[in-house]
């Protein structure tokens, strides 16, 4: 099996597109969860590695190592459940193309280990998001675009600027090559090569100094679309970034500066939260909080907290797409994304589906969230970051405050619209809660899973130390 | 003149912080060792061998580093429908010369810059040029119809959007044979001819076939979104 068809069969059908212009939704969906299921049958020939047209050094290699898979399997799943709950809207072109060209860009950001074939899939990934943030097509939608293409202009601008550094000095662009010479080059270049991939990736992976872009952007796309950004494009980044910086073997203080800009991109968010009365946008700050505490316990380079923050980026995704995709119902019913809409509908599944998304984020059992916040807490007191465990504390009681604030609307209001699901919305989001609670129960086979993933993740990081 | 007033604070700040970074960069690129070899020389090592592709710049583009290309190309399909989508087009051309100089002009010109666009992909694996550049000529000679007949000139949609598919589709077909005759993307699946000769290179000519279509369609199609810009 090629790694290439994660990549080929989604530009396949995207090209192709006009022959089937009426059922692009169903062709998605069929898409997805084949890929899905295609990623799941790799499981067992884990790691694959496969090199494209000629041999090292001129190659371009894709690597399925146990992270990346955990990783494909859940974009694809992500992308089956988004693709399932558009199955009863019309066709929608723009749609099609975004959302599938955003999944080829965050699997070949994971998959490729050559730096200019990852800046291709950043691209790729990088416009699919301008266009899906413009799709309602109104000034707010095209304000949030243009933002987010100026501020990811800089970004590519940055990473090119490190893959020009790295071609000149190393001569190479494959990934492990490039980490074999790093510590060869001029200490200068080392730290200019490092600090553009930070920008570069600090404004993708939405860290704190370089997010202030991202409530905007969320709050102007599609509710369902800021779910796709927060399960997909923000993980694949996050992932990227700390994948360069274990094997560039960065040092232990820039590490500690990572730390530093994770814990800050947690709290500042999480307390900007705290005073938004807009739910896209409280979700929204709510994902860089949860990116800047995964970011924490990545930035620490050890094997049981990148385990713990691969699980909390796992049932992150879930729970965030799941609120999202709620977000989206109400919205395309009740025209609004304020917070007051939580008072003005009746809906005891819907209530249920948002209870426990925000259960889960919260960290509270028995959900999956628990478990995640627990082996990452774990995890700092066997290092002895106490710092860090009171600051998780602290700021998770600010997350309560709001995420209650805003359960809390079930109970006020009088004039209630009753909002009615389908089946099929009804068996997408039970899946999802369902998905929640028995990984908040069970979590041991997929922190196993994690655990492997964590090992391939860092590698050697801890021997070059 | 307050020059408090002209200028805020802010923008000296950021002119001071983008000057000394310019000044740093400067200074770190002008002494940058640079390796000792690149891929370019591993690259004209192997390129004959590999391709019996005379321009070797050609046998990067589209033979060691296709995959690269294959993004390319979706990113420039991606741009282009992002343009479509957002200007949609209307029914009056904005850029109409009624010109009967310009008129006999193209009506020359035309099929010439046609010819010369084939031969520039046709030509790519042996000369500078190559796919993207002829595939931009052929558009060009579209750009010039739509200047010159204004309103009464348009292309037909159906013929556009089918090339522009099936071209992308082409590309990858051949990438999915490559992995299925031999184990790698755009394996050489046609016999490399002898270099230096228009039937050689291989699977090259066929990718720059591709790669000129779609990027005549797409190019095609985004100067008739641009002369029929609705609302504008």
């Amino acid at each position: 099996m090629s790694l290439l068809l994660f990549i080929l069969l989604p530009l396949l059908a995207i090209f192709l597109m006009p022959f089937y212009r009426a059922y692009l939704h169903y062709v998605s969906t069929v898409l997805s969860m084949a890929l899905f299921g295609l990623a799941l049958t790799c499981k067992a020939a884990l790691p694959l590695v496969e090199r494209v047209a000629v041999d090292l050094p001129l190659a371009i290699t894709f690597e399925l190592s146990s992270v990346s898979w955990l990783l494909v399997t859940l974009f694809t799943l992500s992308m089956s459940l988004f693709s399932l709950y558009h199955l009863r809207f019309s066709s929608n072109k723009a749609l099609f193309v975004g959302t599938n060209m955003l999944l080829v860009g965050v699997i070949g950001l994971v998959l490729s280990r050559d730096i200019f074939n990852i800046y291709i899939f950043f691209e790729i990934s990088s416009i699919s998001a301008y266009l899906l943030t413009s799709l309602n097509q109104d000034a707010k939608a095209y304000g949030g675009a243009i933002r987010y293409m100026i501020i990811g202009a800089f970004a590519s601008l940055f990473f090119l600027l490190s893959i020009m550094l790295i071609y000149l000095t190393i001569g190479v662009l494959d990934l492990q090559m490039i980490a074999q010479r790093f510590n060869l080059i001029d200490e200068q270049v080392q730290y200019l090569i490092l600090l553009s991939l930070f920008i570069a990736l600090g404004i993708k992976t939405e860290l704190f100094g370089l997010n202030f872009w991202v409530p905007d952007v969320y709050q102007a796309s599609r509710s369902a679309v800021s779910g796709l950004f927060s399960a997909m494009l923000s993980k694949s980044y996050l992932f990227l970034l700390f994948h360069l910086a274990y094997l560039l073997h960065v040092s232990t203080s820039q590490m500690a500066f990572l730390t530093l800009v994770a814990a800050l991109t947690f709290a500042v968010a999480e307390f900007s939260a705290l005073k938004s009365r807009e739910t896209k946008r409280i979700f929204a700050f709510s994902t860089l909080g949860q990116i800047g505490l995964i970011a924490l316990a990545l930035s620490y380079g050890d094997t049981a907290l990148t385990e713990a923050a691969l699980f909390l980026i796992i049932v992150h995704a879930l729970a965030k797409l799941m609120l999202f995709l709620a977000l989206d119902l109400l919205e395309r019913r009740l025209g609004s994304t304020k917070s007051e809409i939580f008072a003005r509908f009746e809906s005891l599944f819907l209530m249920a589906v948002f209870t426990v998304g925000a259960l889960s984020l919260l960290g509270i059992p028995p959900f999956a969230g628990f478990a995640a916040k627990l082996s990452l807490l774990k995890g700092l007191a066997g290092l002895e970051a106490y710092g860090a465990m009171a600051l998780i504390l602290t700021v998770s009681l600010i997350e309560a405050a709001y995420l209650f604030r805003l359960l809390s609307g079930f109970r006020q209001g009088e004039q209630k619209m009753v909002v009615t699901l389908s089946p099929l919305e009804r068996l997408i989001f039970g899946v999802m809660m369902f998905a929640l609670l028995l990984l908040g129960l069970m979590p041991q086979p997929l922190l196993a899973l994690c655990q492997e993933a964590a090992q391939a993740m860092l590698g050697g990081y801890h021997a070059a130390l | 003149m307050n020059l408090k007033r002209t200028l805020r604070v802010e923008t000296l700040l950021v002119a001071l912080l983008v000057s000394v970074t310019t000044l740093v960069l400067m200074q770190i690129l002008l002494n940058l060792h640079l390796a000792g070899h690149s891929l370019g020389d591993e690259i004209l090592h192997i390129n004959a061998a590999s391709t019996q592709s005379a321009n070797a710049v050609t046998s990067v583009v589209t033979y060691f580093r296709g995959l690269d290309t294959l993004g390319e190309v979706s990113i420039l399909f991606l741009s282009i429908f992002g343009v479509a989508l957002h200007m949609p087009r209307g029914s009056k051309n904005l850029f109409s010369y009624h010109n009967t100089l310009l008129y006999i002009g193209v009506s020359i010109l035309f099929p010439l810059m046609l010819l010369f666009g084939v031969y520039v992909i046709l030509h790519g694996h042996l000369s500078p040029g190559g796919g993207f550049q002829g595939g931009v000529i052929i558009a060009g000679a579209f750009l010039l119809r739509f200047l010159t007949y204004g309103d009464h000139y348009e292309l037909k949609e159906r013929v556009v959007s089918l090339s522009e598919s099936l071209s992308g589709a082409g590309f990858i077909v051949l990438g999915l044979l490559g992995l299925l005759v031999g184990d790698r993307i755009f394996t050489q699946i046609l016999p490399l001819g002898t270099l230096g000769e228009l039937l050689s290179g291989g699977v090259i000519e066929l990718i720059y076939i591709f790669v000129g279509l779609k990027v005549s369609a797409e190019i095609s199609l985004l100067a008739e979104h641009f002369v029929k810009a609705h609302n504008v």
